[in-house]
This record gives structure tokens, sequence and C-alpha cells, in this order.
């Protein structure tokens, strides 16, 4: 067995796994924070097991606020452009051709769900921010609310993470 | 026979002067001792590296992020060094069970870390860095634990892409045809290559269903390792690339038997000009293949590789292909006296007639009279064959 080769390949790993890590240490540095609020969902619903499950307004787009392609598969890469109101980040439009943001502005990527294509009804996308782990065991305390404000920090190099609900 | 029994019968062939010294070593030469496989200290592994899963993860919640990261990290170079110690200087399968357990550390890790760190992925990513891993593993240690492995990280992470998220995983097929691709062709041995096409044709299913090509494709992907068996397989070894290519294109057509007939398929399998020069080009390259090699008879093979799928009757054409490619390796193994071709045609046979009295009685026959007749039609018809087979076999015996 090739030794230098063979640490090589452990020390890659290593690597691999502290970098997810320190990526998401980094994110509270350099990256820039967001509230955005949940959908109210249904009370019995939000949570599984050791995680919320949640629903954020800004994933459901009104087909007015749809600037891209008609026919958008599901899976495929979509950008949502949000902009500040008061304390909240509000859907400005969504595209699935990157936009650019301007001052007090955000653009956050989302993969598309699916698309009612019998009345014009509204795009459904997933920001992929929709589980937020939290200590087994501890359900009872999120249950019952309808609507949180969560906040979430983007970080430049394109990842995100959700810093606390409210 | 084996080796022990060589060993113990020849001597009594060299007192009788049947054979010489020399000629008792040529002979057992030829039976080269077996290898232990490290079956049970593989199992061994996954079993402590499933313990010490379950160990953590029942304490895991009480812990810090941090910790648990170190705990992961430690745990993972613990036992990629004491897996190269103990390989370098002690016991090979042993060391090699230690590298496995880290392997699986590591997979664990990318996705223990990601739940930490509420990490998302729309794609089979990670498993394309943990057989990266367990790829490089192959390349520093050539044992094969490290190849089954990766072949298996692959076409999970194939299985995990295409039913999550619809969509075939380009970079994980590029490291499977190109590395394992590879590999396998330097190596020649058997049981690596039917690995790698048993995950081949998984991963054509994969792709074909979830990217959402039409099903006809499947042909061209098992053309191509129909072709690449003779690249891969040496001339000695079975050709089980090849066997299995044709037992999937088989398969392909008894679906084409029974959903041909509908309407619903044609419409679906539209744009089909980009297939036909595809499979025109390897169609072309298999004939000539054929036409070059030894025997004459291997462009019998070739009759399951014409597609059909465009006619209004392809359900018939299907059909009478197999009973064409039945019957030819029937007639040419009575002809010849190979009993192994007689063996194929005669299965194909069955399978083929069985199919059509399917089709064909299925939908105006009363259903028990169905079955009685069939069973009937089966039994005279596996005697004729197997009365035929035994002559063929007789005469291959003298």
């Amino acid at each position: 067995m090739k030794r230098v080769w063979f640490y090589t390949i452990v020390v890659l790993q290593v690597a691999f796994l502290l970098v997810m890590a320190v990526g998401y240490y980094a994110m509270d540095q350099f990256g820039e924070t967001v509230h955005l609020r949940t959908a109210p969902v249904d009370p019995r619903d939000p949570f599984y097991g050791d995680y919320v499950i949640l629903n954020y307004e800004v994933e459901t787009i009104p087909a007015s606020k749809w600037i891209g392609s008609e026919e958008v598969e599901r899976g495929e890469k979509v950008f949502l452009l949000l902009e500040q109101e008061k304390d909240l980040y509000q859907l400005l439009k969504a595209s699935d051709e990157r936009i650019e943001a301007k001052d007090q502005q955000v653009v956050m990527e989302a993969r598309m769900e699916w698309h009612d294509q019998t009345s014009d009804g509204p795009y459904s996308v997933d920001l992929g921010l929709g589980r937020y782990y939290v200590e087994e065991n501890t359900g009872g305390e999120w249950e019952g609310t309808d609507s949180r404000i969560v906040e979430v920090v983007l970080a430049p190099w394109g990842q995100k993470k959700i810093n606390s609900i409210q | 026979m084996n080796r022990d029994q060589i060993i113990k019968e020849s001597k009594q062939w060299l007192i009788d002067g049947i054979i010489t010294e020399d000629q008792r070593e040529q002979l057992i030469e030829r039976y080269p001792e077996r290898k232990r496989k490290p079956l049970l200290l593989t199992f061994g592994a996954i079993f402590i590296g499933l313990g010490f899963l379950t160990f953590i993860a029942s304490n895991w919640s009480s812990m810090d992020d941090l910790i648990r990261l170190s705990i992961i990290i430690v745990f993972l170079l613990a036992f990629y060094i004491s897996g190269d110690v103990v390989y370098r200087k002690h016991s090979k399968p042993v060391g090699q069970s230690l590298l496995l357990i880290a392997l699986l550390i590591f997979g664990a890790g990318i996705f223990l870390i990601g739940q930490m760190y509420h990490y998302t992925s729309y794609t089979a990513f990670p498993f394309f860095v943990w057989s990266l891993a367990a790829y490089g593993l192959w390349k520093v240690s050539e044992s094969r634990t490290f190849f089954i492995a990766t072949v298996v990280l692959i076409t999970i992470g194939q299985m995990y892409s295409g039913f999550l998220f619809q969509q075939y995983h380009f970079w994980l097929g590029a490291l499977f045809l190109i590395g394992l691709g590879w590999a396998v062709y330097r190596q020649k041995e058997t049981e690596l290559t039917t690995l790698f096409g048993v995950s081949f044709i998984i991963q054509s299913l994969i792709l074909v269903f979830s990217e959402g090509l039409d099903y006809y494709w499947l042909m061209i992907l098992f053309l191509l390792i129909y072709l690449a068996d003779d690249l891969i397989v040496k001339k000695s070894q079975t050709r089980v690339l090849k066997t299995m290519s044709i037992i999937s294109v088989f398969t392909l057509h008894v679906f084409g038997v029974f959903l041909l007939g509908y309407e619903w398929v044609l419409e679906s399998s539209d744009a089909a000009f980009t297939f036909f020069i595809v499979w025109a080009v390897l169609f072309v390259g298999a004939v000539i293949r054929a036409a070059l090699s030894s025997t004459n008879y291997y462009w019998v093979d070739l009759v399951l590789f014409v597609p059909v799928f465009k006619f209004p009757i392809g359900d018939v054409l299907s059909l009478s292909l197999l009973f064409i490619y039945s019957l030819l390796w029937l007639i040419f193994g009575y002809q010849t006296e190979i009993s192994r071709w007689v063996n194929k045609g005669t299965v194909a046979f069955l399978i083929t007639t069985f199919l059509a009295y399917f089709q064909l009685a299925w939908d105006f026959m009363d259903r028990s009279l169905f079955f009685f007749i069939g069973g009937i039609l089966l039994f005279i018809l596996s005697y004729l064959l197997e009365r035929k087979r035994r002559q063929v076999h007789k005469g291959e015996a003298k």
C-alpha cells in the first residue's frame, strides 16, 4: 500500500468533514441575516420526531410574481428575490434564471416543487430549510403556534442555515 | 476435484507408475490453493461499526456540536491509522476490516455533520464524496473489499438519487464508468466484472426511468455492455457481461410482448431518431465483431438487439424475435452438438412458448382450462426437448 497516498486520502476525508463544520461557523461572520415568516401550519403537523417542519411564506409564489419560463421541472433551481420591509423579508419576484439583487434585497436559491398548471395557480418551491432539528422530546414547546419568524443566515458561498426561531 | 484430493490421489498414481513426479507437480499446480475470504472478519467489522453508531446515536442529542464533531474525527483517524498499521505489520484481513469501518464512519460522518449543521442536499453528492473515498482506498490498497465497497456505494447513491430526486447523478456515473470501468478492464477478474455488470444494469434502469428517457434506450445500454464484454473479459473466462446483457434484453422483449400492444406505449415513444442513429452505429459494430469472431454463431445474440418498438405490431415482433433467438440456438446446438447452446435454447424456448401461450390464449379461454392446457403443453414440450438434449449430451460424452 502506498502510504503517502493513503494518508493523503485520510487527510482529505478529515478536511472535508471539517470544511462542512467550518463553513457553518464562518457563516455567522460573513453571512447576511434575513428574517422570514413561516406560513400558518396545521398545529398537529409541524413536529416529526426530533425536527420541526417549517413552511415559509415565500415558498409559495403567486403566478403574478413569477417572471421565469412557463414550464419548470420539479427539482430545478429557482431564484427568489426578497426585499426587506420593516423587519421581515418579503418576496418580490421569482424566476428560474438568475436575478440581481440591489440594496435591501437578497436572492435565495430554492428548488421547484410543483406548479398548478390547470388554473393560474401558485408555484411551490422548497428553500431547503424545511427542517429544524431540536432536542429530542422537546417537541411540545413547538406545537400549537400557527406562524413563526425564522432567522436565516445566507453565506456568500451559497450556504444557508437557520439561526433561530422566534 | 480440489487440491487436497489431487494431492492424495496422485500419490497413488505416482506409486502405480501412471505419472512421473514432474507430472504430478504440474497436476497439483493446476488446482491453486483457495484463498480464504475474510468474510467473517468483514461482518465483524460491520457489526462493530454499527455498535459504535448506535451507541453514539443514543447519546447524541445530549452532546455539544463540537464534541460530536471531534468524536467523529477522532474515531475516523483512529480506525484509519490502526487499520494501516495492522494491514502492513500484522494481518491484511484485519487491517482491511478496520479500514472498512473507518470508511463507514466517514460516510456516517458526512450525514451526521450534515444533520448537525442543517445541511440539505438535493443531489446524491454526499454519496459521491463517500464513494470517492472508497475508490481512493481501492486504488491504494488494491484489495477487492474496497472495490466492492465502491460499487455498492455508487449503486446505492444512484438509487437514492433516482428515487428521491428523480435524477441520475452524473458524477457518480462518471466515477463508475471511468474509475471502476478501468479497474475491471485491468483486473479481468470474473467476480469484480460480475459486480460491475450488475451495477451497470441497475444504473441503466435508474438513468432511463428517472431522467424520463424512453424505455427503448435500455436496449442501447444493454448493447453497450454486450460490446464491452469483448474488451473486459479474457478469452477463457465466462462471458459474464454478455450473459447479463442477453438476459436483460431478453427480459426487455418479454415486457415488450405484454406492453407493445397498447397504444399509449406507442404514443410515448417519439423522438426516436437519435436512438436509431446511436443504435445503428453500435449494431454495425456488433455485426462486424460477430463476423470477425472465430465462432460463426455469435451473431444469433444480435437478433435480440433488433428494435421493434416503433411498429404497431411490436408485441408480435418482440415475440417473434424471442422465438427466432431460441430456435437458432436450439438448431445450432443440435448441429454442433454443443450442449451449452442446447440448454440455452431450451430455456429460452420454454419461456417464449409460455409467453406466447399466455398472450394468445389468456383473453378468450376459461381460466382453469387455460392453466390445464398450458401445463400439459409445457410437459410435452419439455419432454421432447429434454430427450433431444440428452442425445446431444451423449454425443458429447462419446
